[in-house]
């Protein structure tokens, strides 16, 4: 039996579209390009050998990260200022794979470290600061989820989103700030100027394009994922309500 | 440094898998929840 929710129209039984498939191609066809540069073409570094491999994809993530802590900052802004729904479901959205993007920088950061420092993990202004930063976001997401009511959750959420920026700003600077076991910035030396060049900078260029289109892909699917589930919530408490004031009534 | 591609092998499927394991997360439930939301309300319009 068909029921009046299964009757969609077209293309309206999933978070995709006509535009976010063109985009997943893209993406995907950036992913392969990057394997073909990253793991074939590029030459090993004269000091890191074939480590360097990783920055391809390490550096990528994190900046992707920054961009969607960014993004949720100015979205937790907009959401306090303007009440603006459409701009507190970017800063969900944002956030999640901001925590998706942090957590793989972390990782990554971790196996690159084994073979160039000789330890997975030190207690760096980089790493310790970078770390904050996933538990901040860890917080924004278990405050956005908490079983309360969707405003106080969206505001109080919103309030550490504000703080994201912020921690952003001292992970960036924190090689500049601390004497830190972390290299300082590679591709922009004081901000001029690219100590990479050749297949190995080529490289990390396909790397930003093709992390930047999987990341814009996930923000879309995940925007629209986070206002189907919004819904449901507001669904859920309509019923409940009916439920509630049926109960009172006379039978 | 031929065994340093272990370190690399190993960072690269945790980022395809990573991201690939979330996107395909992130597509099933919005299908999944696609379902119980009416149709007009399914999308930010």
């Amino acid at each position: 039996m068909t029921t009046q929710l299964d009757a969609a129209p077209e293309g309206l039984d999933s978070t995709g579209s006509r535009g976010t498939r063109v985009l997943g191609v893209l993406a995907i066809v950036g992913l392969a390009a990057l394997a073909l540069f990253g793991l074939v073409l590029s030459p090993p570094d004269a000091s890191q050998g074939e480590v360097v491999r990783i920055l391809y994809v390490h550096v990528p993530s994190a900046t992707f990260a920054y961009i969607g802590c960014f993004l949720t900052t100015i979205g937790s802004a907009m959401f306090l200022w303007r009440r603006s729904a459409w701009w507190e479901l970017v800063a969900y959205a944002s956030a999640e794979i901001a925590t998706v993007f942090t957590a793989i920088v972390l990782v990554t950061g971790m196996i690159w470290g084994r073979p160039t420092w000789g330890v997975f993990w030190v207690w760096d202004a980089r790493l310790t600061s970078t770390a904050m930063l996933l538990l901040l976001l860890l917080g924004y997401l278990a405050v956005r989820r908490l079983p309360a009511d969707h405003d106080v959750r969206t505001k109080r959420s919103a309030i550490i989103g504000l703080l994201l920026v912020p921690n952003v700003i001292i992970v960036r600077q924190s090689v500049q700030w601390w004497r830190t076991l972390h290299q300082k910035p590679t591709l922009l030396a004081n901000g001029v100027g690219a100590k990479i060049e050749g297949l190995m900078l080529f490289s990390l260029f396909i790397g930003f394009i093709a992390i930047g289109l999987v990341f814009a892909w996930l923000l879309i699917h995940r925007f629209r994922l986070a206002w189907l589930e919004d819904q449901l919530d507001d669904a859920g408490l309509d019923a409940a309500i009916a439920e509630r004031r049926s109960e009172g009534e006379p039978s | 440094m031929s065994g340093n591609w272990g370190y690399v092998v190993a960072a690269w499927v945790i980022v395809f898998g990573g991201l690939g394991t979330y996107s395909v997360r992130t597509i099933l439930r919005g299908r999944s929840i696609s379902k119980q939301v009416p149709p007009e309300k399914r999308r930010w319009s």
